[in-house]
């Protein structure tokens, strides 16, 4: 099935993911202001996003986890920058909605590694927009070493890769102890 | 987040359509004097509506990060005129989610309850942001503990500090969750059900439309005389 | 909205009828045909050790297991003489309030308002009824409304989880350890607050360790062992399977200065912890820290262990070596979850193990070779206790800081663990400081006391300043 209902116990086990994931967010944040590399904000975000969110894949195996945990952590920068929802919500979801059409399932190891690699690289180019108003700078402006952003990107999707891994371990350990 | 919180918010969505439609409005003025306009007109609202405080709080960190940026803009064009409107769009995140800061989450929420949003998602939103002080408190345990156990902060232990730090980070996660979720459920919470009351009901007030007016004609105001 | 019934009085508050649970088809039973009555105006305590099946039966009368964790169950639940068995802990909320440990973690609102509030919107209780109710259980507990949950202590959020349930309504309430961090002030106040309760009519079961310290208050006690239920006819039966703590006391001076405070000060939060903490830690003492909840009895521990820099005075160590720190000096914490990490018990007393000897040895001790191959976090609370205790006596340490150590534990757990520090302190002279509020604990393990209120040194003295602390507070609530 492929829209299936959540329960409690789900829904604040992906909430409190959340809470985590925002305080590795916030980590990071202070960059999204500062930094106008294409890429770079993305790539230090992907070493704890995919993490966290393999976790809670592996532990709620329903689409729209990631969505949900998009939609939770995004709604803290609602009162933080509202403009910053969009940024993170969009590309839980984009994710997901990418291992959706590819793997119908969360049953599948790969399903679930794709969903928490791509998180971060989904948002990527709500990321450009974003500094494109606030820098008031254009695309090419931005994009002006092309080569740096083509790293920058496949240096994301290898972090979040990477992460993800390091996240399942950890999944696979919990699981052992009856915890996930 | 409290010390942000005024005592009489404005109505959550007008807040929060608020927000992003002074973020938009203030982009497109960026490259212009009237956004200077803007934030004057904007800071005597804030004002006039008890958000003065969380404004004068939120400036100094965007004006900070603002500085360092626009810096960087100087420096690398070699132009004041971009370094100050790079610095203007930052303090203009600020301006922009002042109301929204402003506003506690519950307010927010119990307005998407009162429109019949399912509940759950508004719990899992309060849950969150509840957590992220716990999980603060979490981590700093947990660095104590590791320490108890032998374990230094070095390249060498990177396996154990991996270890130490996140297995009991993420078994206090799900022994968190799980007593919440017990302690949710046996408070009565369902998914399903439907009928739940709202005890402090947020309603539009008369205070919400003066503002939601007065925004507009400084909108007007700042196109038309900027 | 919903209307507000009468509750049954003929029928009985709970009924179990040969309840049985098992975790999955092949593990062997948790609970075996247990039999249970409770009725309205009465307050019964259930007791038992660790991994016996207390929780197991507390959760089963919730509805927790098997609806929301799972599990194979038998038998019926009758709450207020309905038949619940097919009803989700959600369904069975409108006859039955359940308290549970850990308030902090049960909180989600900013406002204790909104907190008191949640429970009856649940309800669908009118926004009248709920002002109703959320001011009278405020009263009634002490609270202001105003407050913000998390600037609260760990006791007032108790408080808040106990009036949020309250608020609801039920005539059946359940507690699962309500004392196990309270100090005898909070004890006292919540038993008086039962027995108001109980009068009124209410049903109450209390799971509890520190049944010694309660059993007069209550009406009816039942002993939980192996699956199995005793509910005895005559209450005080129950005391007949509580150990007994041996006490062992010294007399005579230490001589040798290992850790001394001078003027010692801790800000927390802009809080002063401490304050002007003057104390001498001997070599080979065993010494014993009491004070309420919030007197900083923890941050004294922090302190003196090196967790925490004070912010005022001086902390002078002699004899031992600041660069091995760590492993010389063993702090245990009241959760033990922050300290176990490794795949495997043994790895986890490995880690930092002087030698396989003694790792054996202490495997022995602790009772944990059935356990070795398994995931610490698999293992109960208990146990778990055991298994940091024993990992970090596996350092071999000179000493050992022991924050709460009886939280959670049964008299069997503590007898073991407190029989192997003496026999470490007797043989090694290794040095036992302890911070607690557990009377049995302090009576055993207590060479001297040091009596922390509101952050500073109250009194210092012998043993038997340890029954003086119990029975001033005592007469204190009086």
């Amino acid at each position: 099935m492929l829209v299936q209902k959540f329960t409690v116990r789900e829904i604040i086990f992906i909430a409190i993911l959340s809470g985590a994931l925002t305080l590795a967010g916030l980590v990071t944040m202070p960059l999204v202001m500062s930094v106008t590399l294409f890429g770079a904000r993305n790539l230090v975000s992907s070493i704890f996003y995919g993490f966290f969110a393999i976790i809670g894949i592996m532990k709620v195996r329903k689409f729209g986890t990631l969505t949900l945990m998009g939609l939770f952590h995004a709604s803290i920068l609602l009162f933080m920058a509202p403009v910053m929802f969009f940024t993170v919500f969009f590309g839980a979801m984009a994710s997901e909605i990418l291992t959706l059409i590819i793997f119908r399932s969360y049953e599948i190891r790969q399903a679930r590694i794709l969903a928490a690699t791509m998180f971060i690289p989904f948002t990527m180019p709500s990321t450009l927009i974003f500094t494109m108003m606030i820098h008031g700078m254009t695309l090419q402006e931005i994009l002006s070493n092309p080569i740096l952003a083509v790293l920058f990107t496949f240096g994301t999707i290898i972090l979040g890769f990477v992460s993800s891994r390091v996240g399942e371990k950890a999944g696979l350990e919990l699981k052992k102890a009856g915890k996930l | 987040m409290e010390t942000f919180h005024v005592k009489k918010p404005i109505y959550p969505l007008v807040s929060f359509l608020f927000s992003i439609i002074i973020f938009a409005f203030g982009l497109f003025l960026a490259k212009e004097i009237a956004l200077i306009y803007l934030f004057l007109g904007l800071t005597l609202l804030y004002s006039a509506f008890g958000h003065l405080k969380t404004l004068l709080k939120l400036l100094p960190p965007f004006a900070l990060i603002g500085l360092l940026v626009g810096s960087g803009v100087w420096l690398t064009s070699g132009d004041y005129l971009p370094a100050i409107q790079t610095f203007g769009r930052i303090l203009l995140l600020a301006f922009s989610s002042t109301p929204m800061v402003g506003t506690p989450p519950i307010n927010l929420l119990r307005v998407f309850a009162q429109w019949g949003f399912p509940k759950v998602l508004s719990l899992g939103v309060l849950i969150t942001l509840r957590f992220i002080p716990l999980l603060i408190a979490e981590m700093k345990q947990i660095v104590h503990a590791m320490k108890t156990r032998g374990i230094r902060f070095g390249v060498k232990e990177r396996r154990t500090l991996y270890r130490g730090f996140m297995i009991p980070l993420l078994i206090r996660i799900v022994g968190m969750s799980d007593t919440m979720a017990i302690s949710v459920e046996t408070r009565g919470f369902s998914v399903e059900e439907k009928k739940q009351s709202v005890y402090r009901r947020i309603r539009f007030s008369l205070r919400d439309f003066i503002y939601t007016i007065l925004t507009i004609l400084l909108m007007i105001g700042v196109l038309i005389y900027g | 909205m919903d209307k507000i019934k009468g509750f049954a009085k003929k029928s009985s508050a709970i009924e179990l009828c040969n309840l049985s649970f098992r975790f999955a088809n092949e593990s062997p039973p948790v609970l075996k045909n247990i039999n249970l009555t409770l009725q309205y105006g009465e307050i019964m305590v259930l007791g038992g050790l660790s991994g016996e099946g207390k929780s197991t039966l507390v959760s089963m009368i919730s509805g927790i297991l098997p609806h929301m964790m799972g599990g194979i169950a038998e038998g019926q639940v009758h709450l207020d003489g309905q038949d619940v068995t097919n009803l989700k802990p959600g369904e069975r909320s409108r006859y039955l309030g359940s308290v549970l440990q850990n308030a902090e973690n049960q909180i989600i609102h900013q406002k204790v308002e909104d907190e008191l509030a949640f429970g009856c919107e649940n309800r669908n209780f009118s926004p009248e009824i709920i002002e109703e109710e959320i001011h009278e259980k405020a009263g009634l507990l002490h609270l202001n409304l105003s407050s913000q949950t998390r600037k609260l202590s760990g006791g007032e959020m108790q408080r808040v989880i106990t009036a949020a349930i309250l608020c609801m309504k039920q005539r059946i309430l359940l507690f699962d350890e309500p004392f196990a961090h309270l100090d005898f002030d909070g004890m006292k106040t919540l038993l008086s607050l039962l027995n108001r309760l109980k009068n009124k009519g209410y049903a109450i079961l209390i799971v509890e360790h520190r049944i010694e310290e309660i059993f007069d208050q209550v009406d009816r006690t039942a002993w939980l062992e192996q699956g199995n239920l005793e509910v005895f006819e005559e209450k005080k039966e129950i005391l007949k399977h509580l150990p007994v703590f041996q006490t062992y006391r010294r007399t005579g001076q230490f001589l040798n200065p290992l850790i001394v405070f001078q003027n010692v000060t801790m800000e927390l939060d802009r809080h002063e912890a401490l304050n002007d903490v003057d104390l001498t830690l001997y070599h080979g003492e065993r010494l014993m820290i009491l004070g309420d909840n919030g007197s900083g009895k923890t941050t004294l521990l922090k302190v003196m262990g090196r967790l925490l820099k004070p912010t005022g005075g001086r902390v002078c160590v002699k004899g031992i070596n600041e660069k091995e720190w760590f492993n010389q000096v063993g702090m245990i914490f009241q959760n033990p979850n922050y300290q176990l990490f490794m795949p495997t018990v043994y790895e986890e007393i490995a880690l930092k193990g002087k030698g396989e000897k003694l790792i054996r040895e202490i495997i022995e001790a602790f009772q944990l070779k059935e356990l070795l191959d398994r995931h610490p976090q698999s293992l109960s609370e208990g146990q778990k206790r055991r298994l940091t205790i024993a990992a970090v006596m596996a350092m071999d340490p000179e000493i050992v800081l022991l924050d709460e150590p009886t939280v959670g534990q049964d008299g069997r757990g503590l007898e073991m663990i407190a029989e192997y520090l003496l026999k470490q302190n007797r043989e090694k002279q290794i040095t036992i400081v302890t911070a607690t509020h557990d009377q049995r604990w302090a009576k055993s393990m207590a060479d001297r006391i040091l009596w922390i209120k509101d952050g500073s040194v109250y009194k210092v003295g012998n043993a038997a300043l340890g029954d003086n602390f119990f029975r001033q507070t005592e007469k204190n609530r009086e």
